[in-house]
């Protein structure tokens, strides 16, 4: 296939699918949500000042909302909403790396179980159902605190212990596609199983776990935010998450310090949400059986 | 297959978890970078020799395999080795926090479960109207909600706006109560908030199950069969379709325990509940690993031992199961 | 008096792209003991006519008029109330036994008693129990089985136990819809015999719905003829097969395989059904019509009386009609 007709397809395809997904009110709101996120990360942090390392006069300590702070400020006198647009950066990018390294693992895992199948599969599915079965929270503070908190090590920690579903959908969309015609031809004329899996059954596979994708990443950004409220996060890259461990730890909640502690988290709920709607969205629209089954 | 068959495999898949969960718990705390004893110890100053005695006393001199072999025949014994913070057996520590969470995460999880079923039935039943929107909404929302920042918003307006419930604590330290009552009384207020937090955190994602569940009973064909009967649609409800919807809830409540133990780690954490959450907490800060390890095991052998019942239960409730 | 008189029956189901008329101007009637026909493709409608009977369509689907007379009461407006009293006790209907048209989790007998107790609250528990072990015997089922779950009795066995269920209230009339497709031939020919004998045995008024018009023809005293949502023809089974008139009828005909002719040589009827949502202005059965003439695109063939019980709807056969009367 020449790449001007891959192109054309894509395009067709893209805008048959965004007819339908214009039909999805959540799916719009969803998408509204995580567009005006993506923008205060982008350019967020180039519009407003934070005073990070500069040590402000006792009177700007942890004051409520005023014209000049919008937000009010921290224990340090910092601006809290500076602080927040900051803290989109690293919540967003947490969540989004994170994300590919766990669909990676599971794209991985779920093709070479359902392509190769008996032993393997058998091995690699055992691995998934225990992971599937070990209490995930406490994995993750383990791993974190084992491995040292930085913001590496929270991406890699997330990633790999959240990989165990998508490979179960993978590999069952594998054992579905390994039966079709073109696969047979591929192997006909030669194609190592490296090629198949990678260039044969991968495209096929991606559409189909694409809604599970963003509602990883939902889970992923949920994730991080508690890990670092437990305190094994990065202390020097804040994200939500750490915002509020800082505001537990100086005691937030007995000062009644709410400009603090709301933002931050209407903030994750808020971006999940997001993650959320788009993903169900999508589900619905590429997975069209849960669109009849409801009527 | 029949049942016993079933068992016994289901059996086997839940010892081989918890043997790779072992081996997999074991290695994790010898590959942390840096030599064990001194993370444990923590004091630069100590002299070669007494590093030395404690390393023979730890057996951390012997080879690998001998060192899991002996960690293998303690774990028999009930030894998960001492906390380095407490300076007391792991096991102890964990079971004197046990009650504590029991109390916190069944209240919290029978009530979540039951009326969660409630709404989710409710709001299937009203599917497509402004209930079903509204209630659907307001499930996603509570799902979305990190359940430590709803629980720090609980106590702030409760607790220190309105003044009607404590922060926290399970009791007030060195109080003489006047009499049993009013032990009890006050326990109870020290329970509200955090069974509170947990319950809501908890309730939109078994509604969403059981809404989406009921939904497609009401579309299996044995559903008309029984409106064919000339059954009203509460009986429809209450012999068909809530029972059938049910049956993916009893695997779900057992896959959502992991969830349950995140709640739990965050709400005690909010609430200086005295559980095995807030003991993670406290060990994760102290970097107390002999204690994390011991926990994390503790954990993941009760969710194992948990999926294995929902397991027995399921194939109780649905006579297809021993068939597959 | 028949016991079931259905006239003039019009159904349609909401979409969001229009309305489809699935069923339009439906009539017959049912005599006590009888066996009525009801033939046609997949999609031609006649599922929606049984489930209009007895009023179990789904959420978008609605009766735009006609009446639906069972005993002398019409039926057709109904409310839920009133019809789950008649539900069962007066007009039942066996689905299609083999997927879930059983409650997997429950024991085939619990669902049975279930539908007695309704209709028979004076019944003890026990008498109930008796009164399904009786229907399984009826149904040539041993009454042991009872305490069985849907899923360890085969095809055939289940379609037995959707016939015991739905006698277990002695209904008047009885739709069987499609109630031995999916069934291999033996256990399908055992099935119809059952449901024959038991019709006159007690009487019942049977509507049997197919697509297998040599099924239909073997059990039933009446057939009618289901093409995109109308009557095209309606006769007495022993006329119809003499003397086919409808050319849609004649093409089922010949799709029944004869004696010793393979199945595979079968000439499937080509084309299919039109849109239900903006059907044809003239004949619905135009396009795929061999004897079709131009006049049929544009004008709308009615069922008229060719003899006295001998319906058809085709502007060929209308127009010859009037050539002899004329």
């Amino acid at each position: 296939m020449s790449d001007n007709r891959t192109v054309l397809l894509i395009k067709k395809k893209f805008s048959s699918f965004w007819k339908t997904f214009r039909q999805n009110k959540t799916g719009l709101i969803g998408l509204g949500i995580l567009v005006l996120f993506a923008l205060m990360a982008i350019i967020g942090p180039y519009l407003i000042s934070y005073n990070a390392a500069s040590v402000e006069e006792i009177s700007t300590i942890l004051n409520p909302p005023d014209s000049e702070h919008w937000l009010g400020t921290d224990d340090l006198g910092k601006d809290v909403l500076a602080g927040l647009v900051r803290g989109s950066r690293i919540s967003l990018l947490v969540g989004i790396t994170s994300t590919i390294i766990s669909m990676l693992i599971g794209a991985v895992i779920g093709i070479s179980s359902g392509y190769y199948g008996g032993t393997i599969d058998a091995i690699l599915m055992r691995l998934t159902d225990v992971f599937l079965v070990i209490p995930w929270l406490p994995l993750m503070l383990v791993l974190t605190a084992i491995l040292g908190a930085n913001l590496l090590n929270v991406i890699l920690v997330i990633g790999i212990t959240s990989w165990a579903s998508t490979a179960r959908i993978i590999r069952s969309q594998t054992l579905s596609i390994k039966e079709r015609p073109f696969i047979e031809r591929a192997r006909a004329i030669g194609s190592s199983n490296f090629h198949i899996m990678f260039s044969h059954i991968l495209p096929n596979v991606f559409p189909l776990i694409f809604a599970n994708t963003i509602l990883v990443t939902a889970i992923a950004i949920l994730s991080e935010t508690t890990l670092s409220f437990l305190g094994m996060g990065d202390p020097t890259r804040v994200s939500w998450g750490m915002m509020l461990h800082f505001a537990f730890e100086a005691g937030a909640t007995i000062i009644g310090a709410w400009w603090w502690i709301i933002p931050p988290g209407l903030a994750v709920v808020s971006v999940v949400l997001g993650f959320t709607f788009v993903g169900n969205a999508l589900d619905e629209v590429l997975n069209p059986r849960l669109r009849r089954r409801e009527r | 297959m029949n049942n016993r068959k079933y068992l016994l495999k289901k059996f086997m898949q839940a010892m081989i978890t918890i043997f790779i969960v072992l081996i997999f718990n074991y290695f994790l705390f010898r590959v942390m970078p840096g030599d064990p004893i001194r993370v444990l110890i923590r004091n630069p100053r100590i002299s070669v020799d007494a590093l030395a005695e404690i390393r023979a006393q730890f057996g951390l001199d012997l080879p690998w395999y001998t060192q899991f072999i002996y960690y293998l025949k303690d774990l028999l014994h009930g030894n998960l080795g001492s906390s380095f913070y407490y300076r007391e057996p792991v096991l102890n520590i964990i079971m004197e926090r046990v009650p504590a969470t029991l109390i916190l995460v069944g209240t919290g999880t029978i009530i979540s479960i039951f009326l969660g079923i409630i709404i989710g039935v409710v709001v299937a039943w009203k599917r497509g109207t402004k209930i079903d929107i509204i209630g659907l909404g307001i499930c996603l929302i509570l799902y979305s909600t990190p359940a430590f920042w709803f629980g720090i918003l609980m106590v702030m307006f409760f607790a220190v706006y309105l003044r009607v419930f404590p922060t926290g604590l399970m009791s007030l330290p060195g109080v003489a109560y006047s009499s049993l009552l009013d032990q009890f009384m006050t326990s109870l207020r020290h329970l509200f908030l955090p069974v509170l937090t947990f319950t809501l955190i908890y309730i939109g994602g078994y509604a969403i199950i059981m809404r989406n569940s009921v939904i497609e009973v009401l579309n299996e064909d044995y559903i008309i069969t029984a409106r064919a009967k000339g059954i009203s649609y509460i009986q429809l409800l209450k012999r068909h379709a809530v029972p059938n919807a049910l049956l993916p809830l009893v695997s779900m409540v057992a896959i959502n325990l992991g969830f349950v133990i995140a709640g739990a780690i965050q709400v005690e954490t909010v609430f200086s509940w005295p559980g095995l959450g807030r003991l993670m907490y406290t060990a994760l800060l102290n970097r107390d690993y002999p204690l994390l390890q011991g926990l994390f095991l503790f954990l993941t052998t009760c969710v194992v031992g948990a999926n294995f019942c929902a397991d027995i239960l399921y194939s109780y409730l649905d006579p297809r199961v021993k068939l597959s | 008096m028949s016991i079931l008189e259905v006239e003039s029956l019009t159904t349609y189901y909401k979409l969001r792209k229009g309305m489809v008329k699935a069923c339009e101007n439906i009539s017959f009637s049912l005599e006590k003991g009888e066996g009525l026909g009801l033939v046609g493709e997949s999609g031609c409608g006649k599922t929606t006519a049984a489930l209009s009977l007895i009023r179990l369509l789904p959420e978008n689907g609605e009766i735009m008029g006609g009446s639906i007379n069972i005993n002398g009461r019409d039926i057709a407006g109904y409310t839920e109330e009133e019809m789950r009293q008649i539900r069962m006790k007066e007009i039942s209907i066996i689905f299609q036994g083999a997927m879930n048209a059983l409650n997997p989790v429950r024991t085939v007998g619990t669902q049975i008693v279930e539908a007695i107790k309704v209709h028979y609250n004076h019944l003890s528990d026990k008498e109930c129990w008796e009164r399904t072990g009786d229907l399984f015997e009826k149904v040539e089922i041993d009454r042991e089985r009872v305490r069985d779950y849907p899923h360890e009795f085969s095809g055939g066995m289940r379609q037995r136990v959707m016939i015991a269920m739905a006698l277990s209230c002695d209904p008047f009339v009885v739709i069987g819809d499609e109630p031995t497709t999916g069934l291999d031939v033996m256990v399908q020919a055992q099935v119809l015999q059952l449901l024959e004998d038991l019709r006159k045995e007690q009487g019942l008024g049977l509507l049997l719905i197919s697509h297998d018009l040599a099924c239909v023809g073997e059990t039933c005293d009446k057939i009618v003829v289901m093409y995109a949502g109308h009557i095209v023809e309606y006769a007495p089974t022993d006329i119809l097969f003499k003397q086919p008139l409808h050319p849609y009828t004649k093409s089922l005909m010949k799709a029944i395989p004869s004696i010793g002719q393979k199945r595979e040589l079968i000439p499937p009827i080509p084309g299919s059904p039109p849109d239900l949502i903006n059907p044809p202005a003239g004949c619905r059965f135009f396009a795929r019509c061999p004897e079709a003439v131009a006049e049929c695109e544009r004008k709308k063939p009615v069922l008229v009386s060719v003899t006295e019980d001998h319906h058809c709807a085709c502007l060929l056969v209308d127009s010859k009609v009037s050539d002899t009367s004329g």
